[in-house]
């Protein structure tokens, strides 16, 4: 029977060295990290190519069939919608108006607005992780694209994950609900910070873990989370979910809730990538945002040029410059806790 | 050499359709684990070598792409794979409930390493829930998938051995 085995290597030494392989790519993986990027960069010029197009095809089919179970309630719907459309489009030329005013008002106050536009692009998730143990998954957009490790990632209004590895033509992205994530959070409008954990169990139910509230801050049910000010991998002020449920935790110290997170998971196909990284952001005491002002900079110098008169070009440089200084070297240490540690995003585990 | 070659392929499609596809078709939120099946097959039908050989590709594969290092995946499908060939002695070519029952001790056991390497040693201990939730449901799900897909295994296995026996 065993023929085929017999002229050869027994069977048992193959496996004793291909075990010692295994210990040995661990061991080195681990220590030597950027060695072993060739093996991926050349695995997955060839098998992500591939997964992008086996993913459209399957996308397509599959967006077919539900198209074709919803279309019926699509079209009630639809006559609903437009009936609503009709009474929104009013009330929007009031809050158009209002807004108008609002930035009249704000610019009277020299108020900077309190959002910031972030360079985003939009990138396909092609490939979920192969198990069902993580939530993992690879977008079609990578260095190529100016994707790096620690950008953040956004889908359905909400933050989705963070980029944990870049090919040239691909990215891997963890999500907030995968078991090693962890985000710092705050409760939207209140200083009580907390801090968000995946867990396989809970999301199985629909929701994330938020632990580390402290026990003398109210939080309503309800009451939005956006990722906080104090995280340095996760940019601020991105909804993650919705509070349910708090309770006590049974150290009487701190409290716990449940949190719904706005983005599904169960469908994602198109993801936003933020481009700016936390690390380059920064506020100063004004509350104004410096990270728009290395691009405004410029743009700045440039038109005060133009004006010439009534602005002192060299104290403008200066600033540029030191803007300049602020912001490199906090991103170079970003990118080192980046690559190092690849596990706990933020808040130590 | 054939043999190699085709045994590749069979490899990227599963893992490419596990990654892509099968998304699409998850029951209670879980997926069939393709790869495990196809270790198993080869485990069964050629003997340990092959099995570990094709084990250890298909889990350097699964560590490549979605692990934070390498290694873990490839030696889990190959341990399995190489335990699975030591059945390749009382297989047959029509049996199907030797490959059932094989499949199903694989999947608990593989899922059960999972466990315990990537969750019990960060101190998640609701066992009951992951079992309930994610092992039994892949368990049952990949018995299923293997029906069909073990079938098709087979007669690849033997159009190889025809192949092999015309040359």
């Amino acid at each position: 029977m065993d023929f085929h085995d017999k002229k050869v290597i027994p069977p048992k030494y193959i496996y004793l060295f291909l075990v010692c392989i295994c210990f040995i790519l661990l061991f080195f993986s681990v220590i030597l990290e950027s060695r072993f990027s060739f093996l991926k960069t050349v695995t997955s010029a060839v098998i992500t190519p591939m997964q992008s197009g086996i993913n459209e095809v399957g996308t397509t089919v599959y967006n077919r069939v539900t198209n074709q179970k919803e279309k019926a309630a699509l079209l009630a719907e639809n006559k609903e919608l437009q009936a609503k459309l009709d009474e929104v489009s009013a009330q929007i030329e009031v809050y158009e108006q209002e807004s108008f005013e609002l930035k009249r008002l704000q610019n009277l106050l020299d108020l900077k607005e309190q959002y910031v536009d972030y360079n985003t692009i939009g990138a396909r998730v092609i490939a979920t992780d192969s198990s069902n143990w993580f939530y993992i998954f690879i977008i079609d957009k990578g260095k190529n694209d100016g994707v790096q490790v620690g950008c953040n990632i956004l889908a359905d209004g909400g933050l989705a994950g963070i980029v944990t590895e870049v090919g040239n033509d691909y990215a891997k992205v963890r999500s907030i609900i995968d078991d090693n994530s962890q985000v710092s959070a705050n409760v939207s409008g209140t200083e009580t910070l907390c801090t968000i954990s995946g867990d396989l169990s809970a999301i199985r139910d629909g929701y994330i873990n938020v632990g580390y509230i402290d026990k003398l801050a109210t939080v309503e049910e309800g009451s939005e989370l956006v990722t906080s000010h104090v995280s340095n991998k996760f940019l601020p002020g991105i909804l993650i979910g919705y509070i349910t449920e708090v309770s006590m935790d049974s150290n009487n110290l701190t409290q716990s809730a449940k949190c719904i997170p706005v983005v599904d998971f169960h469908n994602l196909q198109e993801v936003l990538v933020v481009l700016d990284l936390k690390a380059h952001y920064k506020t100063d005491s004004l509350n104004k945002n410096i990270y728009d002002n290395i691009t405004d900079a410029e743009e700045e110098d440039s038109t005060s040029e133009e004006e010439a008169d009534s602005v002192e070009p060299p104290k403008d440089e200066l600033s540029g410059e030191d803007i300049i200084d602020d912001i490199s070297e906090p991103s170079q240490d970003g990118m080192e806790n980046g690559s190092s540690h690849d596990n706990d995003t933020d808040v130590g585990n | 050499m054939k043999r190699c070659i085709t045994i590749a392929i069979i490899i990227i499609i599963c893992f490419l359709c596990q990654s892509t596809v099968f998304h699409f078709l998850e029951l209670s939120g879980v997926v069939p684990n393709l790869l495990l099946i196809v270790t198993m097959s080869f485990g069964l039908m050629r003997g340990r070598k092959e099995g570990l050989l094709v084990g250890f590709f298909s889990g350097l594969l699964i560590d490549i792409f979605f692990g934070t290092v390498l290694g873990p995946f490839a030696f889990i499908y190959m341990t399995l794979g190489y335990v699975n060939g030591f059945f390749h002695r009382i297989y047959y070519v029509e049996d199907v409930l030797l490959p059932m029952f094989m499949i199903s001790l694989n999947d608990f056991v593989y899922n059960i390493m999972v466990y315990v390497v990537f969750f019990l040693l960060r101190n998640r201990l609701q066992f009951k829930e992951y079992l309930l939730r994610i092992i039994l449901p892949e368990m049952i799900y990949t018995i299923l998938i293997t029906l069909f897909f073990y079938k098709i295994l087979v007669r690849i296995n033997l159009r190889l051995k025809k192949v092999k026996e015309a040359e």
